[in-house]
């Protein structure tokens, strides 16, 4: 079952109200909408094209087609799961953009510029021996994530680490929820044997 | 299925992905990052809803979904019957047989048949051969050389 927490319907609510308000060219509220969403659009941006100029830049893109294709914004999703279907588009427009001729847009997204994925933030520091531990896996995880498709990459992204549902991911991307499972289990196949000695 | 050992290892999986990668990474200068966006917003407009005419075309739906699927089946029929006649007129098949033996795996054969009212050949594409050399295809005549005569 998938039933909403009361604090996520109050925190939805609040949400539209403020895309409302920004609808009707309330700035402020705007302001509001990117300071809640643009850590989760930067980091899976961040995460897609690995290089943080990039990231900023079409981070920033993302919120100013948002505001221009706000009119056009309805409820039958999630502002945020509409904020990441513009992320999509705008990062394979790039990419598109960027490598004009080639068909197989890959490298655009190839690991030749690894960047560390930030890690959660541990509630206390850890010692030297946790912390080089500790980032050693996040380089195995960031490589291994880094030998995926783009596709499979962006879904597992959305899935493991956003956390949205399968009727989101569908959502955002555009494709059949059995196209988003067939995906997930394919590139979850592939991080599994590429993470198994990570994994107890 | 979803076996239990299937689910625990899609959980697993789930767990260090979610350990080890930020849902969260606020920009760089995440301030001037929103203030930048924040002064450009007011030359780019809102572009206009496309909602008046969703709505319109959603009501004309309701209202003639009936006819509008007769239309498009009888429409779908006729352009069916049409292109029916056209490839009738000229028709490329890709065929599984006769089969074709390459001298090398890595040569590939596919076998088409093309077929009008006025005449019909069959075509054999071979994939991976190696450009021929000139001096294999008779060029050296130019030069006063005579090509081999096969027939004799």
């Amino acid at each position: 079952m998938n039933k909403k927490e009361p604090a996520a319907s109050k925190h939805v609510d609040e949400e539209f109200s403020l895309v409302e308000q920004a609808t009707k060219g309330d700035l402020r509220s705007f302001e509001r909408l990117i300071e809640l969403h643009r850590a989760k659009i930067y980091a899976m941006i961040l995460a897609m094209t690995k290089n943080k100029t990039d990231a900023w830049d079409l981070s920033q893109d993302v919120f100013i087609k948002a505001w221009q294709a706000l009119p056009s914004f309805e409820r039958r999703a999630s502002f945020s799961t509409w904020l990441f279907r513009i992320a999509h588009n705008t990062v394979y427009d790039w990419a598109r953009r960027k490598k004009p001729q080639e068909e197989l847009n890959e490298e655009v997204f190839s690991s030749s510029q690894l960047v560390e994925s930030a890690p959660t933030t541990p509630s206390h520091p850890p010692t030297p021996d946790q912390a080089l531990y500790q980032k050693e896996r996040a380089e195995r995880i960031a490589q291994a994530i880094a030998k995926l498709s783009k596709k499979h990459r962006e879904i597992i992204l959305l899935r493991e680490v956003q956390g949205f549902d399968y009727s989101e991911i569908a959502s955002i991307l555009d494709i059949t929820r059995g196209t988003v499972m067939s995906r997930l289990h394919y590139a979850r196949q592939i991080l599994q044997s590429e993470l198994s000695d990570l994994m107890p | 299925m979803n076996t239990p050992n299937r689910l625990d290892k899609e959980t697993e999986l789930g767990a260090l992905l979610s350990t080890h990668l930020a849902k969260e990474i606020e920009p760089p200068h995440a301030e001037f990052f929103t203030k930048s966006i924040l002064d450009t917003l007011p030359l780019k407009a809102p572009k206009p809803a496309r909602a008046s005419r969703y709505v319109f075309f959603q009501s004309l739906w309701k209202k003639y979904a009936y006819a509008m699927s007769f239309a498009s089946l009888a429409l779908s029929f006729y352009g069916g019957m049409q292109l029916g006649h056209h490839q009738e007129a000229l028709r490329i098949t890709q065929q599984n047989s006769p089969q074709v033996y390459t001298p090398e795996e890595r040569i590939s054969a596919r076998v088409f048949e093309l077929n009008s009212r006025e005449e019909a050949a069959t075509i054999i594409v071979l994939d991976g051969l190696e450009a021929l050399a000139q001096s294999d295809i008779g060029m050296e005549s130019k030069e006063g050389h005579k090509p081999i005569d096969l027939s004799s």
